[in-house]
This record gives structure tokens, sequence and C-alpha cells, in this order.
């Protein structure tokens, strides 16, 4: 079966893009994550226990991201990694992103509405 | 972390089994953080967590369901709401912990109470399959007034005729020892039916239970089931053990299973160990017989549709039934009572019950301050805050939209009350379950709150959030916004009004709780300084059971005079004896008899309740009770000579009034029809309780009643603590396999007589400084409001020549009117409420005028200074910064 298309994820949510993010760097586990996405995000996505397991279970669900087999980690805990797809995907919106930022439109917006 | 895991549970099943385990993991490293981080961001993590899980958990909850289009409003306005409560909560921290900590002081109170009672009275057993099917199985008379306890024989004749029941089991204690390696230990044993475990619905930890129609195959094969704490501390949880053979009272014991940890017995608080079958009673409790002797508790399971009712009548018709075929000769007892299998005998149950709802009518005013507390909070907020409400109003907000938002805003305050009164039941129940209780009886309490106490608690604060709650959220959104937005304090007078309304009511509640703290603080005195009749000082005891260490009759009767005489020549000991009962332990076993030549012409026959206490020679010298006439127990007193009893003044003076003492000696009474002679009469003493009347009382010569339970009383020359390793020693001395022997002092167990009333004075007195806490910090915040809204008032006064002294005079007698007020209605109210503890008091009079000034005292003092501070600081205003407020 072939892999599906980046695309359809697009546009993913705020909470995901930092959640792959995070993972694109290292594998993490929960703690790690919270902390991850809490210094990237300057403190304004602090996310509780429930709410990160929920999307844990989704994107694990996706196949955007998977269970790491990570050595030298801490017993018991478990590691998250990003997936190939994952990666895709994330690059995929980045790129959208890139795009939108760039765009003319948005540029003469920005300039208007931050003076 | 037990509420954190309460909230993991409002996650589906296969969420939690799935993540439950890193969910718990991550939340445990947050708070360690936090923790660092200090007391505030430990807050904010518990606040912020709690909102996210729930309203991730309802998500996920919702996502699981079928998809369907169209979500509620109601649902999603909810969580809007929530989100902007949790932001309104934390942008003012100070505000929302007061009102929290005043939510939780309130409602911890209460949820302890109920913690406690729940766990006695209230829960179904621990451990059980469906354990409100089960009924405790009670023999009565008609009238219920007296019961008999099963014999083996009755029993069966149940379990055999009964339709209505599904089954039913018997049980009774038995103390055990059994030999691990080389040491001896005493355990707190119960013989059950085969059918005992089946019955409660019970799963084995490991192994299986006794097999049912295994009964009267001797002790061949003698088995013998372990309580999950005994197989932790004594084998290591070794699984082993199971099907291993251990010495059970000198013989060889199969040990066949274990039971599960939650699993402790029928009746929670008394302590078991271990179980044996009924098939071992020849052997670990030979006093007793398979027949018609009553030693046995009954319980059932009802039939499935049957109600407790149909059963009672069944079973009264089978017990009528049972006593006219000649059953047995217990022929009063015709009926039988069920109750519910709750943990406690239903006597103990009903008593509980009784102090329980005194303690927690204690606690409900602490919860009543607190709320009134809160409300004036609340409602000085809503005053703050109209501005905000009338631009809301003005920009379209409907008046329904604001007061769901402001009703949301006061109920997740309460709710985290809720939960903070949990954590603080939590601690209070571990300290309530330390206090000392008689422990000859093998007691354990386990009194911590489990999930109905989290849904009482939570339950109590939105109730009360919703009567206190509601009134300012109504009020502060009611307004026309054009009045609303106008700044002056119009209204405030209305406002003031209500709030001294509610502190003169906070205070009132203090007051009572304060008179009914002293009250028991002084039953306390009162009652260290009855006199009970006997010398406590310098004596030791130590309870022993005979058969429990494989010993027949002839075998513990050697032991017991061997122990004696070694005793008596030891150091340091004046005497030894012997009884069947300590005194002041709530203890008591009762008889009738009958006086021949009563009256004043010496002609009448009377029947008589005693009661009855069975000593050995030296008991009067050993516990230093006076003896009028006559003479102690002898060894000449011995079994096969004429029945002879000493008794008390009280018997004395009730079977021949105005007849001396001396002349009493050499008369007799007649006991179930044998003739009994006195051969002394002693002084009164206390029996049972501290509280109880003059009892009649009869002692008769262990001598001629033997029993293998005894309790060794040694009257030493010094501390009787000491007598341990004297008493160890002898025991040692006899027979070095027995197990090691616990001993304590008289004084010790006598004190539990004070129990109820201690822990009514300790529980009592620290809601009583709970609530005036309260109450003091509410009249200190209210006057301190009406001083910021009379700020303008005080500089004119001040700027018009008015001394300092002089404002400060008027804030403080502000403060004192209100007090007076409240004290006033608070002493009324303390003589109504003092008489429903009347009961608990021992002879200290409702209205002692000693709790009553006392408390009083205390609570002017707190009021004052209370009122004092905010008096100052409006006696040292500036009148030309005080002027200037617009």
């Amino acid at each position: 079966m072939a892999p599906p298309d980046p695309r359809t994820f697009l546009p993913l949510k705020p909470v995901d893009l930092e959640l792959l993010l995070a993972l694109a760097g290292h594998d993490l586990h929960g703690y790690g994550l919270v902390q991850a996405i809490a210094e990237h995000t300057d403190g304004l996505v602090t996310l509780d226990p429930g709410n990160l397991y929920r999307v844990i279970k989704r994107l694990l669900a996706e196949g955007l991201i998977a269970e790491s087999a990570h050595d030298g980690a801490e017993a018991g805990r478990k590691y998250y990694r990003i997936t190939t797809l994952g990666g895709r995907v994330l690059a995929t919106e980045l790129d959208r992103l890139r795009q939108l930022v760039s765009a003319p439109a948005t540029r003469q917006s920005v300039k208007r509405w931050t003076s | 972390m037990i509420l954190f895991n309460l909230l993991l549970r409002l996650f589906p099943r296969a969420f939690r089994e799935c993540f439950g385990d890193e969910m718990r993991r991550l939340f445990a490293d947050q708070r360690r953080t936090a923790g660092h981080r200090g007391l505030r961001a430990t807050a904010i993590l518990w606040l912020r967590t709690g909102a996210g899980m729930t309203t991730a958990a309802w998500r996920e909850r919702r996502d699981g369901r079928s998809r369907q289009p169209g979500r509620l409003p109601l649902g999603e306005t909810l969580v809007t709401d929530l989100r902007l409560t949790i932001r309104m909560l934390l942008s003012r921290p100070l505000f929302s912990t007061i009102v929290i900590a005043a939510i939780s002081l309130g409602v911890g109170g209460v949820a302890t109470i109920f913690s406690g009672l729940n766990a006695l009275v209230l829960r179904p057993l621990p451990g059980v399959t469906d354990g409100n099917r089960l009924v405790l199985i009670d023999r009565r008379t008609p009238d219920f007034s007296e019961g008999v306890s099963a014999s083996v024989r009755f029993y069966l004749h149940l379990r055999e005729n009964s339709r209505s029941l599904f089954a039913v089991a018997v049980w009774s204690r038995v103390p055990l020892t059994i030999v691990v390696g080389q040491d001896a230990y005493g355990l707190s044993g119960n013989i059950v039916s085969d059918n005992y475990f089946d019955v409660l619905g019970v799963r084995p930890a490991a192994g299986r239970f006794f097999a049912a129609g295994a009964r009267s195959r001797g002790t061949a094969d003698a088995t013998i089931v372990l309580s999950h704490a005994t197989w932790m501390s004594h084998f290591h949880g070794d699984l082993s053990v199971v099907g291993r053979s251990i010495p059970v009272d000198g013989r060889p014991y199969q040990v066949i299973g274990v039971a599960p940890a939650e699993f402790r017995g029928v009746f929670t608080p008394l302590k078991v160990d271990a179980w044996v079958s009924l098939a071992a009673q020849p052997h670990v409790h030979p006093q007793r017989d398979l027949a018609d002797e009553p030693w046995l508790w009954a319980f059932g399971r009802l039939q499935p549709g049957i109600a407790t009712s149909q059963a009672r009548t069944e079973l009264s018709t089978l017990a009528a039934g049972w006593i006219s075929a000649g059953g047995d000769q217990f022929v009063r007892y015709t009926s039988v009572r069920l109750t519910p299998l709750t943990g406690l005998p239903d006597d103990a149950r009903q008593a509980l019950f009784g102090f329980g709802a005194v303690l927690l009518g204690a606690a409900t005013l602490v919860l009543i301050i607190a709320a009134a507390n809160v409300s004036t909070l609340l409602a000085m907020r809503a005053t703050a805050r109209r501005r905000e409400m009338g631009i809301r109003t003005a920009l379209g907000a409907g008046r329904g939209r604001l007061v769901r938002q402001l009703l949301t805003e006061t109920l997740t305050l309460f709710l985290a009350g809720g939960f903070g009164g949990t954590v603080l039941a939590m601690a209070a129940t571990g300290a309530l379950e330390r206090l000392p209780v008689p422990a000859d009886q093998g007691l354990l309490l386990e009194l911590s709150p489990d999930v109905r106490v989290l849904l009482f608690s939570i339950a109590v604060s939105l109730g009360v959030g919703l009567l206190f709650g509601t009134v300012p959220a109504l009020r502060s959104a009611s307004r026309n916004p054009v009045l609303l937005l106008r700044t002056s304090s119009t209204g405030g007078g209305r406002r003031t009004r209500i709030s001294s309304a509610l502190i003169i009511a906070q205070i009132a509640c203090s007051l009572v709780l304060l008179t009914t703290a002293g009250l028991f603080v002084r039953a306390v005195n009162a009652g260290a300084s009855i006199e009970p009749g006997f010398d406590a000082r310098h004596v030791a005891l130590a309870a022993f059971n005979t058969e429990s260490f494989g010993y027949d009759s002839s075998r513990g009767h050697s032991f017991y005079e061997t122990l004696r005489q070694r005793l008596e020549t030891a150091p340091g000991v004046e005497s030894v004896t012997y009884a069947d009962r300590v005194p002041l332990t709530m203890s008591n076993s009762g008889a009738s008899v009958t006086v021949a030549g009563s009256g004043p012409e010496g002609g009448e026959r009377m029947r008589m309740r005693v009661e009855v206490g069975i000593v050995d020679t030296d008991y009067f010298e050993t516990l230093g009770i006076r003896l009028f006439a006559g003479r102690e127990f002898t060894r000449r007193d011995v079994s096969d000579g004429g029945g002879v009893a000493i008794v008390n003044e009280t018997f004395v003076r009730r079977a021949w009034p105005g007849v001396s003492p001396a002349d009493v000696v050499g008369r007799t009474y007649l006991s179930a029809d044998r003739p009994v002679t006195i051969v002394g009469v002693a002084a009164d003493s206390k029996y049972s309780t501290l509280s109880e009347p003059p009892t009649p009382f009869v002692y008769r010569p262990q001598a001629q009643r033997w029993d293998a339970g005894q309790t060794l009383f040694v009257r030493v020359t010094g501390d009787p603590a000491a007598a341990g390793r004297i008493v160890q020693d002898a025991v040692t001395s006899i027979d070095p396999v027995l197990p090691r022997t616990r001993v304590t002092t008289l004084a010790r167990e006598a004190g539990t007589a004070l129990l109820p009333q201690r822990v009514a004075a300790i529980v009592t007195g620290v809601l009583g400084v709970a609530g005036l806490t309260l109450a003091a910090i509410g009249l200190y915040g209210l006057i301190s409001y009406g001083v910021t809204l009379r700020l303008r008032e005080i500089g004119v006064r001040l700027a018009l020549g008015a001394s300092g002294a002089d404002v400060v005079r008027m804030v403080l007698a502000q403060g004192l009117r209100l007090t007076a007020a409240g004290a006033a209605l608070g002493l009324i109210a303390s003589a109504f409420a003092t008489r429903l503890v009347k009961s608990y008091l021992l002879d200290v009079s409702t209205t002692d005028p000693v709790a009553f000034i006392g408390a009083v005292v205390v609570l002017l003092t707190v009021a004052i200074i209370a009122a004092v501070v905010p008096a100052r600081r409006a006696g040292s205003a500036d009148p030309l910064v005080a002027l200037r407020i617009d």
C-alpha cells in the first residue's frame, strides 16, 4: 500500500505542529515533550497530562509518531519518535506556513496591523 | 496522587490503560518541578491540571461515542465559561486561595466525620461481592430488647430451611497461636463455617478457601486461611507457604489459602489474622460445642428479589418453629432481626451513629461559618465587579449568560474547596486512626476516605455553593447597566446589612462550637476526677487464653497456678490475681438473681438484674477495692463446695434496705434456682463505664467457673509499665514456646473509658478553632471593608476635630456590637445545642458556667483583636488623603 499523501493531514492543529516540531529534534518522553513545547512557545502552551496524551493518542493513530525503543532511557518510561510519514507531514506543513508567511498579501496585512 | 488518580478515572478505561501510567509519571514530574518553585506554582498546577484533565476527559468520552452532528451548545458555552473562570481565578490568586481555603476547611471537617462514619457504619464490607445483599442475622426477643447468639444446630436449622436466604454462614472469634520458625505468635483468629467465604463472595488472593461439606472430619486434615497482612508479615508474602503445614495451637494445620488484602472480616474494626473452620472447634475452642451452645454470629445472603422484611418474617417463623419443636432452651428468643452487614454489630453501630451525628453537627457549623464567610467575600467581590458587569451588559451580554458565568465561577471555587476538603479529610482521618483505643480487643481502624466520601464532599460543596453563591451572582447581574456603571457606592447599605447578619451568624455558630468543646473538656476533667472505686496505680495486666496455647483445661489450670506462684515470689510484686474482665473497658455481662427474704417484713421474693464478674483470690487486695465485711475468696472456695459470692453495697441496699453489710454476710440468694452464700461485701466501684449509675454487682470465685481466657492483674511497688519483663520472664520459664505476652497497665486500659469524651473534645476543639478563625477573618474583613467605604466620612470627622482615638472607638464599637449580637444569639443556641450532647457529659451540667464563660471570653478576645486592627488603621488615617477619595 502506498504511503498516504502528507497533504491530506494539513493544516495541522497548532498543538500537533508543536509536538511534531519537538520530536523532530530528539525522541522525548511525556514530561520532556511538555517542557520542550512550553519552552518553544514561551509558556503559551503548557499541556496537562490529559490533553497531551489525547494528542499523542491521535498522532499515534494517524501514524505520525510512534513509540521509540530508546537506549539508555529511564526504566519504564515510554519515549516517542517522529515517523517518516510524520516527518514528511511536518515538512509539508512548514513549507505551507512558509509560503503563507512570505506571501505578499500576508506581508501587507502584517504591516497594516502591527503599527 | 489519589486526587490525580480520581481525575484519571474520568477518562475512558481504554485510554487509562494505554496512557494512565505515563500520565501519572508526567504529573509527578510536573508536581516536583512546581514544588521547587513554591506553593503558588503547585496550586496553579493543580488548578490547571484539574481543569485541563476534566475537559480532556470530557472530550475523549465525547469522541468515543459515535460522533453525532450538532453538539450541545450548553456544553460548548460551559467550556468557554470554565476557561474564562480559570483565567479569572488565576488572575486573583489571593482571593481564590482565601476562598478555596475557607471552603476546604468547612468541607474538610464535614468530610472527615463523614469519612469516619462511612468507614464504620455506612459503607458495604470491603472485599466482598454484592455486599448490599448481605444481612446480619440476630436472634432476639419479640421486642428486640435482648438477643442470643446462634448455636451450631440453630444455624443448621436456618441454613437448611430458609427459602428467602440464598445462604447462611456463622463465625466467632478465637485466639490462635502459631509457630513460625522458633517463635510463637498470638493471632486474632476467626472460626467460621465452611461456606463463610462463599457466602461473602470473597475470592482468595492465593490458594483456596474451606471446601463445603468437609465438616466434622476431625483435626486430621485441619486447615487454616491466613489474612493478607499475616501472610505478608509472618511469611513475607511467600507463595510456597500455601500447602505447607504450620503448628496452630500445638497441632499441624495446613495453610490452604490467603484472603485478599482488602478483606478484613465481617466486623471490620476487629482485627482478624487467620481463619479456621468450624471443624477445628474441638481443638481450638474446646469450651464450646457443635450443638446447642450459643456462641456464633450468623449472617446470610438474600435471594435475588427478596426484601429484607420478607426474609425477616420467614426467619422469625423458622425461629418460632424451632422453639416449638423443642429446638433449645432459649424459648424467649422467638424473633429474628436482620440488619445490613456493614462491618459492625448493630448496637455498636447505633451508638457510633449517634456519636458521629453529634460530631457531624459540629462540623456542619464550621461549614456554615465558612459558607457565610465566602458568601460575604463573593458579595464584596461582586460589588467590585459591578463596572465589568455593566460594560458586558451594555455590550449586549444577556443576563442569563452573565449569571451562568458568575455561577460557574462560584461553583468552580466551591468544587476546588470540595477537593481541598477531601485532602484535609485524608490527613485528619489519618490522625484519628492513631487515637488510642481499647487495645486488648485487637482493634484496627481504617477510616480513610473512599470515592463515596469524595462524591459526598463534592455534593456538599456544590450544594453549599448554590445556596450561598447564587444570591451574590444574581444581585450583581441584575442591575440596569446605567446604574451599574455609575461609580458611587449606592446600595452599599443593604449589602453591609446582609454581611452583618452573616457575621453575626458566624460568631453565633463559633460560640456554639466553643461552648460544646468546653463542655467536653470539662467532661474529660470531671471523668478523670471521678473516683472509680479501685486503685489503678501500680497495677499491670495481661490477657491470656490457654486454649490458644493448645492446652486442655487441666494444663490451663496448672499454667495459671504456676504463673501466679512465680509472680508472687518475684521481687517488687505485692499481689497477683485473675479476673474475667478489665474494669472500665465497656465490657459487661449481666444475669438475674432472686433474693428471698427481701422487703421490710423480710418475706418477699425479689428478682434483680445484676452484673457479674468472675475473680480469683486476692482480687480486692490487688485492685485496692475496700471490703466492708466478710472476706476475700480463698483457696477453700473450690468447685465442689457450695456456691459463694461477694456482693457490692448497691446489691445490699437494693436487696435488703437498711441492713448493715456485716449482717448480710452469710445470707443467700438464688442464681438459676441454686442458693449462693454471700461471704463478703465490697465497696461500690465503676465497672463498665464512668457514667454508669451505681450497679448491683456480684463477684463469683474463679475456682467455681473455669474459663480458659483470663486477665492477669499484678500489683507492683514501682512503675507498672516495668512489670512487663517480670511477667514475660515468668511465662517463658513455664513454657518457652508460648507467644510474647502483651503487658499493659490498668491505668492505661481504664483510661479508654473516657475515649468518647476525649475524641469529642479534640474534634470539637479543632472545629471550634477553625470556626473561630474563619469568623474572626470574616469580622476583620467586614470592618476593614466598612472602614474603606466610610473613609471619606472618617476624613470629615478627623478634619472637624475628632481625635484618632474617637475614630478607633467608633469603629471598634461597630465590631463589638456585631460580636455582642452574635454572642447573645450563640449563647441561646448553645443552651439548646448542648442538650444534644448531654449523654456524653458524665455529670457536667449542659449549662456549665465554666465552659460557657470560658467560651465567651475566648470569643471576645479574638473578636476584639480582629476589630482593633482595622480600627487603628482608621484612627491613623490622614484626613487629607481620606477626603481626596472620590
